[in-house]
């Protein structure tokens, strides 16, 4: 029973190449994500160079064949920053979408089938959450908190934490008027088991697709967190701060210290926002025949 | 004494606009293995009526006044717990449309495990299985699409599984709300033969509501015609259908297309019924009744005794 979703969900990744358009979007988004954690994650293995070793080459020499992205202004190598880079971002983002869905799911789904005056008041505190633009929320939040990825994240999720409200709220209002929440009060089901297996297995689906997504705005958040200089010690290597060294080269001609690790966080983004948007299609059994 | 047993029961829904009575001061019994049909036009009532046996009114309505007595259990004051071990155990109820009336994302057997174990915590889920399986079989669904999804079924044998599922726990008195009204003809027919042959074998207690004249005439043993929330004619079904005295009976059942009948031009109800937030005085269905003096427009008519049947009209009342 408690396999069900995996039972579900496993055949229909399989199946993706038949699901048209949706599932093909889905292919691509995940063989993007796929491609940056495994280079992330074997980064002690494939990295030429040590990211944090100083003078290793030429001072902002520009791509050679020893140096494949180039050197930066301390003379490290940009290859082995790229591949090193991505692992705090994913870390962050990881979490920040974990304690997302563990608090914003679980909240949705309380409060909003209570009804009454908690959806109201709980509605009210997660819509001036949402009112604020996510960046400067973030960026205020990470200034009190300090730095470190745990910190980064916590912010993050402060900020995200609403949409997954919204959505689980929307879902549980509609499916709590279907008939089969009816029937299930007429069998005599509790309260209780309505809510765990009546409403939140149908507000799953859209549950996996909102994530995805969400993990695309994380990882865009992550990144300007650390390029305004709020994330991470100095001494990490990151995407985010190679965009902060290399905003300040570029008017002098000097791209390949920006361009390269600003791809990877365009590609990261953009295939985990590709997941998302083909998930949410596919997922979604109103669509299904 | 009758197995169920409502007393002058008040149902209303408080809405933004009005105070609207859905059920007003309705009294009605059905005996053990007995089926009660009831009937009505949309909106008059008749699934207020029904859920209010299991005390779902649906929100914002209530229910105000009047009881209701499910054999000696008071269900309208009766404490949250105990009515809902009386939902499924000792009422089974069938939902008009089994298209939704099924969880999605959970198999037939599943459905019936949450029944078994909901109100018996000690029953395995392979017993439970087991159980349901049996309860299918004897409706005509194999044992092994028990653990099919309820997509992989047509509507009929949705309906089917419905029905089993209020069977599940042998309760003593089942509602089916409108059991066919999504279902085609054929399927109809065969759902309908299906109650009728389970009321046969497990003496089943049935609360039939529908707007289908046709069924209740095949199934019921007694008749309730429902209009505006009040009872309009309370009868044994033969009688009921031989001799209607009220006269939106006698409309209703004109209004029945005849296959044998040539060219024959159906008869309607001329109007509309009434908006219940604003109900006109006196008997409710005046404005469109054509025997309709001047006591029916100020007096409302009470339900009175009247040879077979009760009946609520003035023209039976000589006082």
């Amino acid at each position: 029973m408690r396999g069900r979703i995996v039972v579900q969900f496993l055949p229909r990744l399989a199946s993706l190449r038949k699901r048209g358009l949706a599932g093909w979007i889905t292919i691509i988004g995940l063989v993007m994500v796929t491609g940056v954690v495994l280079m992330t994650l074997s980064a002690p293995w494939i990295s030429p160079h040590d990211p944090n070793e100083i003078a290793l080459g030429p001072v902002l020499g520009p791509p050679s064949w020893s140096f494949p992205l180039g050197t930066n202004n301390m003379g490290q190598d940009m290859l082995s920053r790229l591949i090193w880079g991505g692992s705090n971002m994913l870390q962050v983002a990881l979490l920040a979408v974990i304690v997302c869905v563990t608090v914003g799911v679980p909240v949705g789904l309380l409060c909003s089938f209570a009804g009454g005056l908690v959806d109201k008041s709980s509605s009210l505190v997660m819509d001036s959450i949402y009112a604020f633009p996510g960046l400067v929320l973030a960026i205020a939040i990470s200034a009190m908190l300090g730095p470190g990825v745990v910190n980064m994240a916590l912010s993050i999720a402060v900020v995200y934490v609403p949409s997954y409200y919204r959505i689980v709220r929307s879902q549980v209002l509609s499916i709590k008027e279907l008939p089969y929440v009816e029937a299930a009060r007429t069998i005599g089901a509790r309260g209780r088991s309505t809510l765990l297996r009546y409403i939140l297995p149908n507000v799953l689906p859209s549950i996996v697709a909102v994530a995805t997504m969400n993990f695309a705005d994380a990882i865009l958040t992550a990144a300007g967190l650390t390029f305004v200089g709020l994330g991470l010690p100095i001494s990490t290597p990151d995407w985010g701060w190679d965009l902060t060294y290399g905003r300040r080269l570029l008017p002098s001609g000097i791209w390949w210290v920006i361009a390269f690790p600003g791809l990877m966080i365009v590609i990261l983004a953009l295939g985990f926002a590709l997941a998302g948007e083909g998930l949410s299609e596919l997922l979604n059994p109103k669509l299904e025949q | 004494m009758p197995l169920l047993d409502i007393q002058s029961l008040v149902v209303e829904y408080h809405t933004l606009r009005a105070v609207v009575k859905a059920v007003d001061r309705v009294s009605l019994s059905v005996e053990k293995g007995q089926t009660l049909g009831l009937v009505g036009e949309s909106g008059c009532g008749k699934s207020t009526l029904g859920l209010s046996a299991i005390r779902l009114v649906p929100s914002p309505g209530r229910i105000v006044s009047g009881s209701v007595t499910l054999d000696g259990t008071d269900v309208v004051n009766c404490s949250e717990n105990e009515i809902r071990r009386m939902r499924g155990k000792r009422v089974g109820y069938v939902f008009q449309d089994p298209m939704t009336s099924l969880n999605p994302v959970k198999n037939i057997g599943a459905h019936f495990v949450e029944m078994i174990r909901t109100h018996d915590s000690k029953v395995s889920r392979e017993d439970a299985l087991k159980r349901a399986q049996s309860v299918l079989e004897r409706l005509g669904i194999l044992p092994e699409r028990i653990l099919d999804f309820p997509h992989q079924f047509s509507g009929g044998m949705r309906q089917r599984v419905m029905i089993g599922l209020a069977l599940a726990l042998g309760p003593e008195l089942v509602v089916a709300d409108e059991p066919t009204t999504s279902l085609d003809v054929i399927v109809e027919a065969q759902i309908i033969a299906l109650l009728r042959q389970l009321k046969e074998s497990l003496r089943l207690t049935l609360v039939l509501i529908t707007h289908n004249i046709g069924i209740v005439a095949e199934t019921a043993d007694r008749v309730a015609v429902m209009y505006a929330g009040r009872l309009s004619e309370l009868g044994e079904t033969g009688s009921l259908f031989a001799k209607p005295m009220h006269p939106y009976t006698q409309a209703l059942l004109k209004s029945v297309p005849n296959i044998t009948k040539k060219d024959q031009v159906l008869s309607w109800i001329p109007g509309a019924p009434p908006d219940l937030a604003e109900p006109p005085p006196g008997c409710l269905f005046h404005p469109r009744c054509p025997y309709a003096f001047d006591r029916c427009r100020k007096e409302e008519p009470l339900l009175l005794r009247h040879d077979d049947t009760e009946v609520a009209c003035h023209l039976y009342d000589r006082r």
